[in-house]
């Protein structure tokens, strides 16, 4: 991966990779994301991650099925 | 395509998930009135794998039929890695054979069966063990493949990635074993 941004940054070489891990297409200028055969998504990640908007909150706990039923019922 | 910014919850590999247009308010309420039942709470703006997971809806149901693809396209990866190795198929049914022809021909004439009602020669009663050595040495090689698989890292990207619950690795044992 760092090859390939050095390629990139130094020589201008354009890179087109698959990859399914995240971060390394969190580094690319543009993502493409493919579902089931279909384009779902495709910009640069900062302009996917603003379409998206808002906040995302992540909870852990030990019974998540009760506690997911309790907000639900609370909120 | 908008989220919507109710508040539900949803279940992701073992942690609750919850978007909002702003979520300041509802963590402090959420850690007030949960406080005893929650071990960590974070509040973050969508990363790229939230993107992926709204835009791909990962999570939602695995159907049986996603199952079976998934045992169909890795049982043919391995068939296809099979026939382009032509070592492993030298192996797997070159030396059994080899073994065959040269120990049939060979012991043949010095072996008779005790009964002689049969007409059955040496090479007849030593093929059904040669079927077995070819199923012995394939499955050798396939549990190697597996081996190959793992450092590639493509075992766990397959068996974590794709499937959660792992089809995906008794599709790749259920191929080692019923092939040929």
């Amino acid at each position: 991966m760092n090859y390939l941004q050095r390629l990139r940054d130094k020589e201008g070489v354009t890179v087109l990779l698959t990859t399914h891990l995240i971060d390394e297409g969190d580094r690319c200028d543009r993502v493409l994301i493919l579902h089931q055969g279909i384009v779902v998504a495709l910009g640069t990640p900062d302009s996917l991650k603003e379409q998206i908007g808002g906040d995302v909150i992540v909870i852990a706990t030990k019974e998540p099925e009760k506690l997911r039923d309790m907000i639900e019922a609370k909120f | 395509m908008k989220r919507n910014f109710d508040v539900q919850p949803t279940l992701l590999s073992g942690k609750l998930r919850i978007e909002r247009e702003t979520g300041t308010q509802l963590v402090s309420r959420i850690v007030e009135t949960f406080t005893s039942m929650i071990d960590s709470v974070t509040l973050s703006k969508p990363t790229l794998e939230d993107v992926f997971i709204a835009r791909t809806d990962t999570d939602s149901g695995r159907t049986v039929s996603d199952f079976l693809l998934a045992m169909t396209t890795l049982w043919r990866r391995e068939m296809v890695r099979f026939l382009r190795q032509r070592s492993r198929i030298v192996g797997a049914l070159g030396t059994p054979l080899l073994f065959w022809l040269l120990l049939g021909s060979g012991v043949g004439s010095s072996f008779r069966l005790d009964s002689s009602s049969t007409t059955m020669g040496y090479m007849e009663y030593f093929f059904p063990g040669t079927v077995v050595l070819i199923l012995l040495f394939t499955s050798i090689f396939s549990t190697i493949s597996i081996i190959e698989d793992r450092k590639e890292g493509f075992f766990k990207a397959y068996s974590l990635r794709l499937f959660p619950d792992r089809p995906s690795f008794s599709a790749s044992c259920w191929a080692a074993r019923h092939w040929p």
